[in-house]
């Protein structure tokens, strides 16, 4: 489908066996958010706006699926980015705001780099259509072929930026627990998978099978899981501890991209790859990642909501307990917290252990050495074992521990603490989980529940189990939730917000300074010196040279005369005040009309004398 | 249509100016409505122009030989013709509320504006209609003397020091302005611009070099009212001036003529393959990616509102010449294309910082908290506007970007390419300063202490309203534009 003539390149949309598949996902995911809404929101002041920023926002997210061409997936991608801005923002506290900026300059930059990438892949390959544009690379070998490389990264920055991945997740621990949960849930549930897809499809369509690629991918989805699974683990904040997951998983799927890239030779991700194992399995572990997590993180983070519109507070120290005899929230809390971890029998050990085999194919396959691949997957199964750990963490605090007295007792005690719809939007995705895991499980029992492959995540589990058991020992000692990660280790706060808010606007400030005066400075330079006024000769006033020289002569021959020796200035003062007040006469003279006339007169008497002179006697 | 036609759009808002200046007539509402019929009356005669171009020149004055004063139009002409006279009676018609508040009605302050305000549409019809350089030229120089009262109009020390800066610049410019066109006069083989240039390669002799050397000065010279570093200080001290004159001439008909005339300079008469490729191309353009960053750079720092609008049309008339200084046709398509849009973006932010000051007292970007309470129509075509500057897909300065970056690439030099990369990284800090006063306004609470706002009534809203809706339709629809754009670049038009 296409509409014509909007913004020169006219939209043009398609849908295929990935794009309806997610695309259903997204719409379902926002009418869960809709419908667990309005409880939440129930006393709050801007509930008009919140929901139709989320209409757009669900419009622009269909819109970025369904693009066929790059171009309308740009436009629908800033539309998305700078609409969910209000949801990052909507408290308006100063924490939301401060929030707010870092997502907004997160998804500027990244909007812009997208921007640049796909300047670059127009100017290159002619054609922007995703479906085309690995054939009309293949058609046209580049004249610069380091453009395409360029344009890759500038794609991957604006996509990554957009996912969270590293070092641009520097967004996520912060937006995602001031946003409403609603829209939380929908931000790391479905606004980072856009992101996801975008890398697929960089990697897919423009760099099917570049090494180089394919291994930045792996390092930065190495990298970023690791960094989400320490801060998850650490942090005491309900919602950030979501978040920091949220960067792990996106982890996992940018390792999932990398080795997708690494393993396709003809990048047929769209038609079928969900239906059949047909496809690139590295693509499909990805994409199995992503619908769970989606459905994952909506379950929890809506359990958060849940917690948050009863107690106002998402400190675990404070709400620990909260969740005791409420099995219609520990339930979904349960179930999305094994997916997410990996227990065999749901999506997400499916999808991990498709991740780890293809890992290990990949990575051997581009030639690392055994050493490279053992780390890479070492960091992978204890990143996978996190996962385990810090949901562990959290269903044992909100749901076994017992409450402190005062606030969470009587959150124990509310009876009414969701409403139906709550409880049923909370349910659905999470049994629709384990029911597609099983199916998955059933389906495919041969493959993914061979010894090889069920080791691999029972490693992950059992890492995970013996790492929880640490931290409630040590960390968490006592039933108190510490936060122990150091606080100055803040990418956002130590370097990027110093270095976009401090050195750039300071050097480039003093820089735009002097140069702003340079102009000026120069024309006065000039004028103070080869410019300069004429000195004004210091006069004196009393009279002129003839006045002194006639009026003293007078003076003293008067003296003589009366024959005193003191010559007194009698005659050289009258004769200057005479001056003065015929130069001032003259002066008032000059100036008047008349004498102005006169002189016009007298030019026209010469010139009429001289034509005279001309005509009659010459 | 018949070429005398030209003459007569030029002089009649020139006379009715004067007489709106001279005649003894007290009654505000008589020169309000002489000033409101004479720039009506003139645009519908300019864009009959436009759409029938006579096809033959008009030659008013001879001088000597080939020094003539002569009007001819040709596509670049009725682009710029098209860009002044859609926005003139809408500045009016905004200038009818908003100087009432700026002078005391009626008063001789506001008349002298109102005659200065219908004058310099005359003028700056001249320049876009001129046939040679000479004209453009001559035009160009009453320009910068007309426009003088209205830089000076608060007549505060500010003011005076500003049109101070503004008169020693521009003049200054015109002087290197002249040096350029002695030297065309001596080496070209023919007056009228000529796309592709005019000069004779029988007549230079080998002194290529002295000529490019000829023509960086011109650029420079005529620069000035383009605001490129480093003769920029001119336009940010120049917004003291009301906002009509501010909105129209200082983000739209004054510097566009610097950007237009350059573009003559360049395309008509040194011609694109003589500059193509030596220092005279790279030079200007290094100078226009670097007014770039640092018209954002300065309008991110700056805090007086209207001055930081002033800097970012610093910012962007530099992203017309740069893509001016690509030299090839899709690169003039990209300048010409956004010079159109820019001026429709910026009129309108100029327009709402203007309601925010008379209707709000907001002088400061830090004063605009939780404005969108108190003046949700304005604020909301601000925020429009802002996005559109930043470059927002779907509004017209995202399609201006992509063919500004798009000829950039194509050409695949070096600089250009380079240029993208500054493109993106102004685009960035474009982001931020004008993100921040949205932001301000919808977020940030409103403290107190500010005085009460409202929307400003028809006369400012109705030409902020029909610029929005024309920025919607450029922004979606922009291709027939752009194709028209385009033919004129090629020479088929």
């Amino acid at each position: 489908m296409s509409i014509d003539g909007i913004c020169g390149f006219g939209l043009n949309f398609t849908a295929d066996g990935f794009r309806i598949a997610y695309g259903t996902l997204c719409l379902l995911a926002f009418l869960a958010s809709f419908l667990f809404a309005p409880r939440y929101l129930s006393h709050d002041g801007h509930k008009k706006r919140f929901y139709i920023f989320s209409a757009v926002v669900l419009i622009a997210t269909l819109g970025v699926f369904f693009a066929a061409d790059l171009f309308t997936l740009l436009i629908f991608f800033e539309m998305m980015s700078l609409t969910s801005y209000v949801w990052v923002a909507h408290e308006e506290s100063d924490g939301a705001l401060r929030a707010g900026d870092t997502y907004m300059a997160v998804a500027v930059i990244g909007g812009l780099f997208l921007l640049a990438g796909i300047v670059l892949v127009y100017s290159e390959a002619g054609t922007l259509e995703i479906a085309k544009i690995r054939e009309a690379y293949l058609l046209n070998p580049s004249l610069y072929p380091g453009r395409k490389f360029v344009a890759a990264i500038c794609l991957l920055v604006g996509f990554g930026a957009k996912a969270g991945a590293f070092p641009l997740h520097v967004w996520l621990p912060k937006a995602h627990p001031v946003a409403p949960a609603p829209a939380s849930a929908l931000l790391s549930g479905v606004l980072t998978k856009t992101g996801i897809y975008g890398i697929l499809v960089t990697g897919l369509c423009l760099m099917p099978g570049v090494e180089a690629f394919g291994l930045i991918l792996v390092i930065i989805g190495l990298i970023t899981m690791v960094i989400g699974a320490l801060t998850a683990i650490f942090s005491v904040d309900l919602k950030k501890v979501l978040a920091c997951s949220s960067v792990s998983q996106i982890g996992f799927m940018v390792t999932g991209a990398g080795i997708a890239t690494l393993l396709t030779k003809n990048g047929t991700l769209f038609p079928g790859a969900i239906s059949s194992l047909s496809a690139e399995p590295a693509i499909l572990g990805t994409v199995l990642h992503m619908a769970n997590h989606t459905l994952v993180k909506l379950v929890v983070f809506l359990t958060a909501g849940v917690v948050y519109q009863n107690c106002h507070e998402l400190n675990l120290n404070k709400i620990k307990g909260f969740g005791r005899k409420k099995p219609l929230l520990a339930l979904p809390f349960l179930l999305g917290g094994m997916s997410l971890a990996g227990i065999p029998g749901f999506p997400g050990y499916l999808s991990k252990s498709i991740l780890h085999e293809s890992l290990l194919e990949g990575l051997s396959e581009a030639g690392l050495s055994s050493g490279a691949v053992a780390l890479s997957e070492w960091t992978f199964l204890i990143s996978g074992g996190a996962t385990l750990c810090y949901m562990a963490k959290l269903f044992f605090c909100l749901f076994i521990e017992k409450p402190v007295a005062g606030a969470g007792s009587s959150a124990e005690a509310t009876k009414d603490y969701a409403a139906v719809t709550q409880k049923v939007v909370l349910l659905v995705p999470a049994v629709s989980l384990i029911t597609a895991g099983l199916f998955l499980s059933v389906k495919y029992f041969g493959t993914l529940y061979e010894f090889e492959v069920l080791k691999g995540g029972l490693t992950s589990v059992a890492i995970g189990a013996l790492l929880f058991a640490l931290i409630m020992l040590t960390l968490n000692r006592g039933g108190e939730y510490r936060d122990k990660w150091p606080k100055w280790l803040d990418l956002e706060e130590k370097i990027y917000r110093p270095l976009l808010l401090t050195v750039l606007p300071l050097t480039i400030g003093l820089f735009a300074r002097i140069m702003d005066r340079i102009t000026d400075r120069l024309a006065l330079l000039l004028r103070k010196t080869v410019f300069r006024d004429a000195p004004i000769k210091p006069e004196r006033v009393e009279g002129t040279v003839f006045t002194r020289f006639v009026g003293h002569g007078m003076d003293v021959i008067v003296a003589k005369l009366k024959g005193k020796s003191e010559v007194e200035p009698e005659y050289e003062t009258r004769l200057a005040l005479r001056a003065m007040e015929q130069k001032e006469n003259n002066l008032v003279t000059m100036r008047s009309l008349s004498y102005g006339l006169m002189l016009a007169c007298l030019g026209i008497f010469v010139m009429l004398g001289f034509i005279l002179y001309l005509v009659f006697i010459k | 249509m018949a070429s005398f036609w030209m003459l007569v759009v030029i002089l009649f808002p020139i006379a009715c100016g004067c007489g709106i200046l001279f005649l003894p007539e007290k009654n505000r509402r008589l020169f309000l409505g002489l000033s409101a019929g004479a720039v009506f009356v003139t645009a519908v005669a300019a864009w009959v122009l436009i759409l029938n171009p006579p096809s033959e020149s008009l030659t008013v004055f001879k001088f000597w030989d080939d020094l003539v004063i002569e009007f001819r139009i040709d596509g670049l002409s009725r682009i710029f013709m098209g860009l002044i006279s859609g926005l003139w009676p809408l500045s009016v018609i905004y200038a009818f509320e908003y100087m009432a508040h700026e002078a005391n009605p009626g008063t001789l302050k506001e008349r002298t504006f109102f005659g200065v305000y219908t004058l310099t549409y005359g003028v700056t019809l001249g320049i876009s209609m001129a046939g040679n350089l000479l004209t453009m030229y001559v035009f160009y120089e009453m320009l910068t003397l007309v426009t003088i009262p209205l830089v000076l109009f608060t007549l505060t020390r500010a003011a005076i020091q500003a049109t101070r800066t503004y008169m020693v610049f521009s003049l200054g410019g015109a002087a290197f302005g002249f040096i350029s066109l002695i030297f065309l006069m001596a080496y070209g083989n023919a007056s009228d611009f000529t796309l592709g240039g005019i000069l004779d390669p029988a007549a230079l002799g080998g002194r290529d070099n002295i000529l490019r050397f000829v023509y960086i000065m011109g650029f420079m010279g005529f620069g000035v009212k383009a605001a490129v570093f480093p003769l920029n200080s001119w336009l940010p001290k120049a917004s003291v001036a009301p906002t009509p004159v501010t909105a129209l001439l200082h983000a739209v008909a004054v510097v566009k003529s610097g950007a237009f005339a350059i573009i003559r300079l360049t395309y008509y008469c040194y011609g694109a393959d003589f500059i193509k490729g030596t220092f005279a191309q790279y030079i200007p353009m290094g100078i226009a990616l670097f007014t770039i960053i640092y018209g954002c750079a300065m309008a991110m720092k700056e805090r007086h509102f209207k001055r930081r609008l002033a800097y970012s049309t610093t910012s962007n008339l530099s992203y017309v010449l740069f893509a001016a200084m690509i030299l090839s046709p899709l690169g003039l398509k990209a300048a010409l294309s956004f010079m159109i849009f820019h001026g429709v973006m910026k009129i309108t932010a100029f327009f709402c910082a203007g309601a925010f000051l008379t209707k709000g007292s907001r002088v400061y970007v830090y004063e605009l908290n939780g404005l969108y309470r108190e003046m949700p129509v304005t604020t909301t075509i601000f925020t429009i506007s802002a996005l559109a500057i930043m470059g927002l897909p779907g509004l017209p300065g995202f399609a201006g970007k992509w063919l500004i970056a798009g000829a950039a690439v194509a050409d695949g030099g070096l600089m250009p390419v380079i240029g993208v990369g500054v493109l993106i990284v102004s685009s960035m800090l474009t982001a931020v300063y004008m993100l921040q006063p949205v932001t301000r306004i919808y977020f940030h609470e409103n403290k107190g202490g500010l005085k009460e706002a409202a929307d400003p009534g028809i006369c400012m809203i109705l030409p902020l309203v029909l610029l929005t809706v024309a920025m919607i339709i450029f922004g979606l629809f922009f291709t027939p534009l752009t194709d028209f754009i385009g033919k004129v670049a090629q020479g088929v038009i």
